[in-house]
């Protein structure tokens, strides 16, 4: 049997905590036809505001419903070392250009308690 | 040289918009400046936990030869995990304003930690970029703008490009941003597009590099961008390209009078608008009005 779907994921934890469609709705303003579309997998990757909002009411793992929804690769890990930063460039940047960036507001940081 | 928005950022779906107003409106509550003009983004970002506030100006002289060259192309980032914000303050100070908010909206959205996280640049990596930086943009405007404060204002005078271009030095926007915050959010019927000031690929065209809709706008008209698929006009003798032409001399935004065909098929008499602020020209278009009163506005509500 295969890994279960985004939708049988929230379907069934939905289920657990006895809440209708409308319940859901009226505790996170997720219009209860659009969590139906996902839930039967109409909508298969939803916004990740979404998935967030979802993973806090019914306690689920936020990067699994990322990795579920094909919005990463895989779930990270609570110890992970990947770096989480939001840069507002004006044009992309490949990998390691995104890390020099970073590298150096770092040392800017480290510089600035010296 | 003044440089352009960053490259992609996703238009937000409703759901994030609703997410994303409701948590700029706690975060100015929380930093007691709700009503305050313009809006201080830094109290802001403290009453959000940011610990510090960065700049190239902060670095010593003897490092800064050791500078990445694409330092140069980065307005602003947040480090999330040590909540530290890094600003590039050569921008202009409604740049600054805004990129300023931008970061504070990623350090209020607990979703964007988890989406920015990354071992390497990939497309699924960029995809959740598009989103984040999408919902970062909307949520500044909320920061800067305030929502309804503003339309309080903004709703006083007639639909037409002065309107917000007359308002923006009291929030400390630049006048393209406000017209474009002043149209995405406004209750009527308004479009706005954002051409690039020089002919396209030798044709007699200006490029459409930004359309902007209010929701009533696309309901009514579906996308005004579509209709200039091609480009906008800009030979003399057609309407925009004679509108546009005005607006390189003119103090105040031109107007002229247009029909626009609805989604019905139905005929409507508009008025389209101009300005160019010697980097980009707006056009702007809107159903010609009868004086609406006792209009209601509401205000994001605090999240649950």
């Amino acid at each position: 049997m295969g890994e279960q779907t985004l939708g049988e994921v929230l379907r069934a934890a939905r289920t657990r905590t006895g809440m209708t469609l409308r319940d859901v709705e009226k505790r996170t303003d997720i219009h209860n036809a659009h969590l139906s579309q996902v839930e039967t997998g109409k909508i298969t990757r939803p916004e990740m505001a979404l998935l967030w909002t979802l993973a806090d009411l019914y306690e689920l793992s936020y990067p699994e419903l990322l990795r579920l929804s094909g919005h990463a690769n895989r779930a990270t890990q609570p110890e992970s070392q990947q770096v989480g930063v939001a840069l507002r460039a004006m044009d992309e940047m490949d990998t390691e250009q995104r890390q020099q960036v970073i590298d150096f507001i770092e040392q800017l940081r480290s510089r600035r308690r010296e | 040289m003044s440089r352009h928005a960053p490259a992609r950022a996703r238009t937000p779906t409703p759901f994030s918009k609703g997410q994303v107003a409701r948590i700029a409106e706690a975060a100015l509550q929380d930093a007691g400046v709700a009503g305050h003009f313009p809006t201080p983004i830094e109290e802001v970002q403290r009453a959000l936990g940011v610990r510090e506030r960065l700049t190239v100006a902060d670095l010593p002289d003897a490092v800064a030869v050791k500078k990445p060259s694409r330092i140069k192309s980065v307005f602003g980032a947040y480090l999330h995990k040590e909540r530290t914000i890094f600003i590039d303050t050569s921008q202009t100070e409604p740049q600054v304003l805004f990129t300023d908010a931008h970061e504070a909206i990623h350090a209020a959205c607990p979703w964007h930690e988890e989406a920015v996280r990354w071992d390497g640049v990939d497309e699924l990596f960029r995809r959740r970029m598009e989103e984040v930086e999408g919902e970062a943009n909307y949520g500044a405007g909320h920061l800067i703008f305030q929502g309804g404060r503003f339309f309080r204002e903004a709703l006083q005078d007639r639909v037409c490009l002065a309107t917000p271009l007359a308002l923006a030095s009291r929030y400390g926007a630049s006048r393209a941003a406000t017209a474009h915050y002043y149209v995405e959010e406004h209750p009527d019927p308004v479009a706005l597009l954002v051409l690039g000031r020089y002919l396209h690929l030798g044709r007699n065209v200006f490029p459409i590099w930004r359309c902007v809709q209010s929701e009533s706008f696309t309901e009514r008209f579906g996308s005004l961008a579509d209709r200039y698929a091609s480009g906008v006009p800009a030979d003399a003798d057609s309407v925009t390209g004679g509108l546009l032409a005005d607006a390189h001399s003119a103090i105040d935004p031109p107007e002229v009078s247009v029909t626009l065909a609805d989604l019905n098929g139905k005929d409507r008499k508009c008025v389209m608008h101009a300005f160019f602020n010697q980097y980009v020209q707006l056009l702007m278009l809107a159903p010609q009005q009868r004086v609406a009163e006792g209009r209601r506005l509401h205000l994001a509500s605090a999240p649950r």
